[in-house]
């Protein structure tokens, strides 16, 4: 099973979230609480056409992807989207950069 | 100090755009005072995981929905727990017990951070427990204040102290960088690493002591500040 971060394959194992897939394939992904659904850092944007296939955020999810600035319909938290075999092929972006975790990059290197 | 560690020091210790010594003490203040709501709040009875929600609400509802790390509220032997790891389920809080509460909440453009400890009932020894951890952070913060010390000889002196007093400090909670969000970008690793004196209002000083064999420990957290701000 494989997912596309923006084009590009990423494996996935039984039981992952996008996070965990993304770490896994040492792919570029924010996760600053590490993956609690606290941070919003790993937020995605789910293409439109696989939006559904994926359960609807919980309660948690829901409060803090209201609350990220920029926010948008087809936003879901990595840390808290498991993927399941239906979800094969699903396409999504990382949150748009450049985010200010980025920018700090850059001025630290 | 060589040229090296003060290289290092400015690298460590930068900060973002958003940073203004005003809004990092203005978040200290929300901080310090939804910790306290929260623990207004728990009562004998409370199951954990219905305080750690409550406390969330309590957060959402002061407009921090986010944190840069979970939100921690531990009742009784959940209090040995380290950072980050899952409480034992359904501990339900005694009539004599203790918590300890750990937010990290992020307020606009900048990070909080503060933890402490709640008994409630009589027991003497939890009462010392969570007095020490208080106590334990000043001694250290005041060893930061009258001294040189770098992060790391700070927190060995803190291991001998808690030592000294009876209790384990916990090291895997030995301090942290705290900025406009999120300091993770800047230095993820912990204070008792450094090889320099922290300066003020960048770092947050911890202190989590365990009882060496009864099933509690205590916690306390707050930014690395003089004495004027402690009154």
């Amino acid at each position: 099973m494989r997912i596309f971060a923006r084009g590009s394959a990423v494996p996935v194992e039984p039981g992952d979230t996008i996070l965990s897939a993304m770490k896994r394939a040492e792919k570029n992904i924010h996760s600053v609480c590490g993956g609690r659904g606290m941070c919003g850092t790993c937020r995605v944007a789910v293409a439109e056409d696989w939006l559904h296939q994926l359960p609807p955020p919980a309660a948690p999810e829901l409060r803090l992807l209201r609350v990220l600035k920029a926010g948008a319909p087809n936003h879901r938290l990595a840390c808290q989207t498991i993927l399941e075999p239906r979800h094969d092929g699903l396409s999504f972006s990382p949150d748009p950069p450049p985010s200010r975790i980025l920018l700090q990059q850059e001025i630290n290197q | 100090m060589s040229a090296v560690i003060e290289d290092t020091q400015t690298k460590l210790e930068a900060v973002g755009p958003a940073f203004t010594k005003e809004q990092m003490l203005l978040m200290r203040g929300k901080v310090r005072a939804i910790i306290h709501q929260i623990a207004a709040a728990v009562k004998p009875g409370m199951v954990e995981e219905d305080a750690v929600e409550m406390a969330k609400n309590l957060l959402a509802e002061n407009d921090m929905v986010r944190g840069w790390h979970d939100v921690y509220v531990r009742f009784g032997t959940n209090t040995l727990k380290t950072f980050g790891e899952a409480s034992d389920p359904g501990i339900v809080l005694k009539e004599d017990d203790i918590i300890l509460i750990d937010i990290g909440p992020v307020w606009e453009e900048w990070e909080g951070d503060g933890g402490d400890t709640f008994v409630f009932g009589g027991d003497p020894e939890k009462q010392r427990c969570a007095e020490d951890a208080r106590k334990l952070f000043h001694t250290v913060r005041h060893k930061w204040e009258e001294t040189s010390m770098t992060g790391k000889a700070l927190y060995e002196f803190a291991v001998e102290e808690a030592k000294a007093l009876g209790w384990e400090l916990n090291m895997d909670l030995s301090g942290h960088r705290l900025s406009d969000f999120p300091h993770a970008a800047i230095y993820d690793g912990p204070m008792a690493d450094v090889d320099f004196k922290p300066s003020p209002l960048l770092w947050v000083l911890e202190i989590h002591i365990r009882h060496p064999t009864a099933g509690y420990g205590a916690f306390f957290e707050d930014m690395l500040l003089d004495d004027s701000y402690f009154p």
